[in-house]
């Protein structure tokens, strides 16, 4: 509406005629009805709304012909911020001074401003995580033994009892941190009821002698549900062709790898406790006991037997007495012979060679010895057999696994 | 905009003037020209189609300036203001909030996680804080290199860039232009100049030569028919060093390179233009889990000597480089095997040291025996530092005898880059 200016038609010293009143009302009305409101009709400063509404939607609030805009999108209900040449800035203002608490640059980057950090996963007070000191610190809790039927998960916060774990989809907190291979995991999925416990996968026996992996799973079902985890043990191994599996057992994005421990030592006597063991940083899984055999070396007995011939253990992988886990990229095996010495051989057995030994016992065959441990550090592969290669003296002959490194930790 | 009065002059019995009349006009004017607010319109009014502010204008929410939006002409920035030192910015989506900006502190408080959305759609950083792991570098056979598998998606690998997180699917077994490289092919799809189709290979310029290391990089794709979210493997002579990175940043643009691992072309005296195939975990060891030849150990023969004398001589001296027996620097540890060939009988055996340039022993190894098991063979394992001059030495107990031959293979490597 422009600027109102009523012509001032009546005469001077005369009585007005209906035709000028007239005119005037016609210009008040063709005014104030048949045009809209401009600029120059508003005082500075004066256009104070208790509410402000653009009328339809993708009706955008502009500066400047569209340098920038504020604007409900209808066809993807979102709504937009953008700013077509400079970048978009949050700042805090005191007085004349502003000081800059977020950028949104040109690039696409998020710029924080001084001082301030990025937390994520606030919506769940118990595991807001400060970003940075997520970056510095955080590192995936290792498995540690209690006993022979107990684990727990290391603290690996600066809260005493407290362990973190980053998931696919948020950050958790482990609520239950003792798992017992003795009982059921409950919680995990949404049909279960009452407080969350970390333990074998429901349906799942513990077996003698056999891997188990444990996974870190997000409670989706119970009283704990919430931004909260527990640990299940389980012998479907994190290879890639399992994660399906794994999702459909434990909900797509909610669960994590985080070791494999051992029930048995297959020394057909202590063949239903979990062999102690250490793990490292790094996914390397040490044992650190031998059983209650003679100190034959620590660890799980992949062949055992007395008798003058070489003793050969078959590279074989899976989750059996004798087998190592298919997570064991390489590792530590230990060959033992009581009172003689040996020589140890990772032969290829396509080509009977051997292809990494080690013999730094010097013996004679026929002549009884310091009883020898020797170890060989190796990639794990199909197709290959560790040999103690013995004299003609008939002795009692073992191949453990001592250490092996994890390659999905 | 004040009360309008519209002044009355005249009685009811007096005859209406033109100046009662016009003084109303004017009033009526001075009322409507530039001084209308927000008191003179209905609640609800503020219904607009657009509403356009200038640069450097604010639209302002509070009635102390508390919060505004403004567009500003130097700078083009858009910035949205919140005066109060104590309150905060707040972003909600429906009703829920979903992140704020701490006005004390600055922290951006986000309620749930990060999306990458330039990059990658669908690797929160939730998810690579939790789950991510650099592919490691999968030997297919003499001549390929496929990259892991590292996500639950079946033929996929992800690789987070300096520039953000990049995913690429693709079966290697039905199609090779980012997942595996061939090594008699030529990477293309990194430089300005490519164009067509991206494929990993070895980069331009570099020559594909007997018994050397190669670096393997993940270079995203940035030119040619498959520009943008895609990334291809580049196998280059250059080492992922510190003082390299310039070099690198030019020619794979900056951010747009990670170091993945090396590999080897060449096992020694034997099969010098085979890759050495090899088992790469992720804490940084590769492993080689194959021999040039019969009688020799995994790995690469760096020495094959004859010991006679019972003094002590170099087998093997580390020397930094990418060709031969030289050692990348980027290692910082080397796994050596030791052979030791003998007749079976009982000769003196050999004693090994592992010195530094200085002369000064690292390890006093253990001795290759007195005595072997009939058709047996000796030899140990040892894993010591890459150290440049450092060597591995050996000698015999005892003249008497035969000579042993000894060979001496680098079997596998900690490299600090992966």
């Amino acid at each position: 509406m422009s600027t109102l200016n009523i012509t001032r038609s009546l005469v001077s010293a005369t009585n007005p005629t209906e035709d000028q009143f007239d005119t005037i009302r016609d210009e008040l009305l063709a005014y104030f009805n048949g045009t809209e409101l401009e600029a120059t009709n508003i005082a500075d400063g004066g256009m104070l709304y208790t509410s402000l509404t653009l009328a339809a939607d993708d009706d955008p609030l502009l500066w400047e012909d569209s340098d920038s805009r504020l604007e409900y999108v209808s066809a993807t209900n979102n709504f937009l911020i953008r700013c077509n040449t400079g970048e978009i800035v949050f700042q805090n203002k005191i007085g004349t001074t502003s000081a800059e608490s977020l950028r949104m640059e040109t690039t696409g980057a998020l710029t924080i401003g001084a001082g301030g950090i990025p937390k994520i996963g606030q919506g769940n007070s118990s595991t807001a995580m400060d970003l940075v000191h997520a970056l510095a610190r955080y590192r995936k809790p290792r498995l540690e033994y209690t006993d022979d039927d107990i684990i727990t998960i290391e603290n690996n916060t600066g809260t005493s009892g407290q362990t973190v774990l980053f998931q696919r989809d948020q950050v958790t907190a482990v609520v239950d941190r003792t798992l017992s291979l003795a009982v059921e995991a409950n919680g995990y999925a949404g049909a279960h009821t009452g407080a969350a416990v970390s333990g074998r996968k429901v349906a799942l026996a513990r077996a003698t002698n056999t891997w188990y992996y444990i996974y870190g799973v997000q409670v989706q079902g119970g009283d704990d549900i919430g931004g909260n985890s527990i640990m299940v043990a389980d012998t479907t191994s994190p290879v890639q062709a399992n994660c399906a599996g794994l999702d459909t057992a434990y909900g797509a994005g909610k669960w994590v790898y985080l070791g494999i421990i051992r029930n048995g030592y297959n020394d057909g006597t202590n063949t239903n406790i979990i062999v102690p063991f250490q793990y490292d940083e790094y996914g390397e899984l040490r044992f650190t006991k031998t059983t209650s055999q003679a100190s034959d070396g620590m660890g799980i007995v992949l062949a055992s037997a007395t008798a003058s011939t070489d003793l050969d253990y078959a590279m074989a992988f899976g989750t059996g007495a004798a087998e190592i886990p298919v997570v064991a990229l390489r590792g530590t095996l230990m060959g033992y012979r009581s009172g003689y010495g040996f020589e140890m051989y990772y032969i290829d057995d396509s080509t009977a060679e051997v292809h990494a030994l080690n013999t730094n016992y010097q013996h004679t065959s026929g002549e009884s010895q310091l009883t020898a441990t020797a170890v060989l550090d190796i990639p794990f592969m199909n197709s290959y057999t560790i040999r103690l290669k013995i004299g003609s003296t008939s002795t009692t002959n073992k191949i453990r696994l001592a250490a092996l490194v994890d390659h999905y930790v | 905009m004040s009360d309008l009065s519209l002044t009355k002059n005249y009685a009811d019995t007096e005859l209406l003037y033109k100046a009662d009349i016009d003084d109303m006009l004017t009033e009526l004017e001075a009322k409507t020209n530039g001084m209308i607010d927000s008191d003179n319109v209905a609640s609800g009014w503020a219904t607009l189609g657009q509403l356009t502010i200038d640069k450097d204008l604010t639209l302002t929410m509070g009635t102390t300036d508390s919060s505004s939006v403004e567009l500003d002409s130097v700078t083009l920035d858009f910035t949205f203001s919140n005066t109060y030192s104590t309150g905060n910015t707040i972003f909600k989506v429906a009703s829920a909030e979903v992140a704020r900006i701490d006005g004390t502190s600055n922290n951006l408080e986000i309620q749930d996680d990060v999306y990458f959305k330039d990059r990658n759609t669908t690797y929160s950083l939730f998810r690579l804080l939790g789950t991510y792991r650099k592919p490691v570098l999968v030997y297919i056979d003499g001549d390929s290199i496929d990259m892991e598998n590292n996500t639950e998606t079946a033929n996929q690998s992800l690789v987070v860039f300096p520039s953000g997180p990049v995913a690429v699917t693709e079966d290697t077994a039905a199609a090779h232009k980012y997942r595996r490289l061939e090594t008699g092919a030529t990477a293309n799809g990194y430089g300005s100049t490519h164009t067509g189709a991206a494929d990993s290979g070895l980069r331009v310029d570099v020559t594909l030569a007997a018994n050397t290391w190669y670096f393997i990089y993940a270079v995203r794709v940035r030119y040619g028919d498959n520009a943008g979210n895609n990334f291809i493997m580049v196998m280059d002579t250059t080492e992922p060093i510190s003082s390299n990175e310039t070099t690198l940043d030019s020619r794979y643009g900056s951010g747009e390179w990670v170091y993945l691992g090396t590999v080897r072309r060449g096992f020694g005296d034997t099969a010098t233009t085979t890759l050495v195939s090899w088992q790469q975990d992720h804490q940084g060891w590769t492993y080689f889990v194959d021999r040039g030849t019969a009688d020799d150990f995994f790995g690469i023969r760096v020495a094959s000597e004859t010991i006679s004398s019972t003094t002590y001589s170099n087998l093997f001296t580390i020397a930094a480089g990418t060709d031969g027996e030289s050692i990348p620097s980027i290692f910082s540890a080397l796994k050596l095997d030791i052979r030791a060939i003998a007749d079976g009988d009982s000769d003196i055996g050999a004693n090994f040291e592992f010195r530094t340039a200085a002369g000064n022993s690292l390890h006093n190894l253990p001795s290759i025996g007195n005595e072997q098991i009939a058709d047996g063979a000796q030899g140990f394992i040892i894993k010591v530092p890459n150290t440049v001059g450092a060597a591995l030495g050996a000698k015999r107990l005892s003249t008497s005898g035969d000579d042993y031959t000894v060979k001496l293979f680098v079997s596998g490597f900690l490299d600090h880059y992966v």
